[in-house]
């Protein structure tokens, strides 16, 4: 026998590493979220709806882009905020796809006790699935304008000089994460109550496109006042972001900006208390 | 030494019924059968210890915390598997563990190793890389152990890692938690509805019973003392019981083929023997035997009748 021929211990070890706390677990969770619901780490199939979504909202601002090539100096093309109506639908099947995919399975499979009884409870479980959705929806929410506002930055249509360009990039990413906080706070609420995904999805593309309906049977036949627009959650994040682009898009929307605001943080906190209250019965359970 | 954990009067209701009513014990180092049968509040005392759910009275002490202040740093040092083996099924075995562990304070690193680790060491290791959906209910339970050992917890809590599980499945999980408790040394409490199975891998056991601690202690003390007598016959045990009874012997027959007499029993030889030829009945066997804890405790049973 070799003289350096060694035993190699196989046997299990007791851990004598580092024991982190909570943050390091809601981002571990965060991250883990947000890689499960594009399908990272997952077969074929959990890759494909939402890559092929992805590209959806994304092909309006390379199309856009392209045109700008094109397009001479001081031809008026597409606004920032006007890219939103071209992929609304996108977002709304990507929020439909992803919301119930980052909460369902979990209390479907019976996880979540598993995670009651890790670093975190239910409050810090719910705090890291919200981040990902927000994140999540991030991706099409923020990024194709970026690409928009680089595209015509890059061929002499974009913002002139380095304060003006900030603010722009600012307003888009407030405009993208306006949209992701409302769309994913709602979507991930309406999941919330069933452990099915289906259900869910169809939960919350009925729910934006009820909401329309209802305003404007409210608004019609019923003639009520401005104000029931804001029950509207399709047209009022769009109106918002409109406004933070310092423009005015829906006309049954011409309400002051503060309401509008206050309206939509209204919707994301209702949001939050469903959730929270939804988890903390699971807690109790 | 202090116990691993104690309750002292612990009750939780669930709206008006009273789940726990009144339980006190001490887990000691080793392994422990929680014993009763469902709806007993086996479930309900794992939540408590974990600190998931609020005792409505009494106090409970894990590891020298109290469950619901200690918050996250106790609940990193104890491992636990649900009931509920119905993991989402594309996740590979590996995975599943991994992030367990990271959710546990793990960093990541340790956790991608100590993830391999101790799934070769609950028997999946050439398994580790598949989804969860394609196992067998008794690699799933092993995947659930699994993650409940990862971070090397001083306290394992197990809710009946045997449901669903065939004899010999059964047998292995059972022998697995052994190993667990004694070569690897975990603190190990295991709860189940079978009395056999508690028996067969418990050191100690604690008893519910409608809420309370009907019985807790050490297997061996529990069978320890005066054997009883056991007596197999061809058929006509349960009458041979009723004649022995009149005759002031507290006899019990499980089936008509064989009953056993508790201790105090002298004379009672003489007594059966009596009694087989009065009644012709075929005798088979007759001996101090050891009983299982389940004839113990319906031995017990009887005699207080």
């Amino acid at each position: 026998m070799s003289a350096q021929a060694q035993i190699a211990d196989r046997r299990f070890q007791h851990y004598l590493g580092p024991r982190l706390g909570v943050a390091y677990s809601f981002l571990a969770l965060l991250l883990h979220s947000v890689r499960w619901v594009v399908g990272l780490g997952r077969s074929a199939r959990y890759k494909i709806v939402p890559f092929i979504v992805i590209a959806i909202a994304y092909l309006p601002s390379l199309v856009l882009v392209v045109i700008a090539t094109v397009a001479p100096p001081g031809t008026p093309l597409p606004g920032y905020a006007d890219y939103y109506g071209f992929v609304i639908p996108s977002i709304y099947i990507f929020v439909a796809l992803t919301a119930p995919e980052l909460i369902c399975p979990d209390r479907r499979h019976g996880t979540l006790r598993m995670y009651w009884t890790s670093n975190l409870g239910p409050f810090t479980y719910l705090a890291a699935k919200l981040a990902a959705i927000w994140v999540v929806l991030s991706i099409v929410t923020v990024g194709p304008v970026l690409i928009q506002l680089f595209g015509y930055s890059l061929f002499g249509q974009g913002p002139h000089g380095l304060t003006e360009g900030l603010w722009t990039f600012v307003h888009i990413v407030g405009g993208g994460l306006t949209l992701a906080v409302f769309f994913g706070s709602i979507a991930l609420a309406v999941s919330s109550l069933t452990d099915r995904n289906a259900f869910a999805s169809a939960g919350i593309i009925l729910g934006f496109i009820l909401s329309g309906a209802a305003l404007g049977i409210l608004q019609g036949p019923l003639k009520a006042p401005a104000w029931v627009a804001l029950v509207n959650v399709n047209q009022l994040p769009q109106e918002l972001v409109n406004r933070i682009h310092g423009a005015h898009g829906f006309t049954t929307l011409d309400l002051p900006t503060w309401e509008l605001s206050a309206a939509a943080a209204g919707w994301v906190v209702a949001a939050i208390a469903v959730l929270a209250y939804r988890y903390w019965s699971e807690g109790r359970r | 030494m202090a116990p691993i954990a104690s309750a002292s009067h612990v009750q939780r209701r669930f709206g008006r019924v009273l789940a726990l009513s009144d339980v006190s014990f001490e887990l000691e180092k080793g392994v422990t059968g929680l014993l009763g049968a469902n709806g007993s509040g086996k479930t309900t005392l794992i939540s408590l210890l974990l600190g998931v759910l609020r005792p409505h009275g009494g106090t409970l002490q894990v590891l020298g915390m109290d469950p619901l202040k200690a918050g996250h740093k106790l609940r990193q040092r104890i491992g636990y598997a649900p009931e509920d083996d119905r993991f989402p099924p594309d996740v590979k075995a590996n995975e599943l563990v991994r992030h367990f562990a990271e959710m546990r304070g793990i960093p990541r690193k340790s956790a991608v190793v100590r993830a391999s680790e101790v799934l070769f060491e609950v028997g999946l290791g050439e398994e580790r890389f598949r989804p969860i959906g394609t196992m067998s209910t008794g690699q799933r339970q092993r995947v659930k152990l699994a993650q409940a050992l990862v971070h090397d917890p001083e306290l394992v809590l197990l809710d009946e890692p045997t449901n669903g599980l065939d004899p010999i499945q059964r047998d292995d999980m059972l022998a697995l938690v052994r190993r667990i408790g004694t070569d690897l040394g975990f603190t190990v409490m295991i709860s189940s509805h079978l009395l056999g199975e508690v028996e067969q891998v418990s050191d100690n056991i604690i008893m519910l019973e409608g809420g309370r601690v009907a019985r807790s202690g050490s297997v061996a003390t529990l069978l320890g003392g005066e054997a009883p007598l056991v007596v197999e016959v061809v058929s006509g045990a349960k009458s041979l019981a009723e004649h022995l009874a009149r005759k002031g012997f507290a006899a019990v027959a499980k089936d008509d083929l064989r009953l056993a007499v508790p201790p105090p029993n002298d004379g009672i030889e003489d007594a059966v023997v009596a009694a087989v030829v009065e009644l012709d009945i075929e005798l088979r066997r007759m001996e101090h035997g050891q009983a299982t804890l389940g004839e113990l405790f319906d031995l017990e049973e009887a005699s207080a009748r």
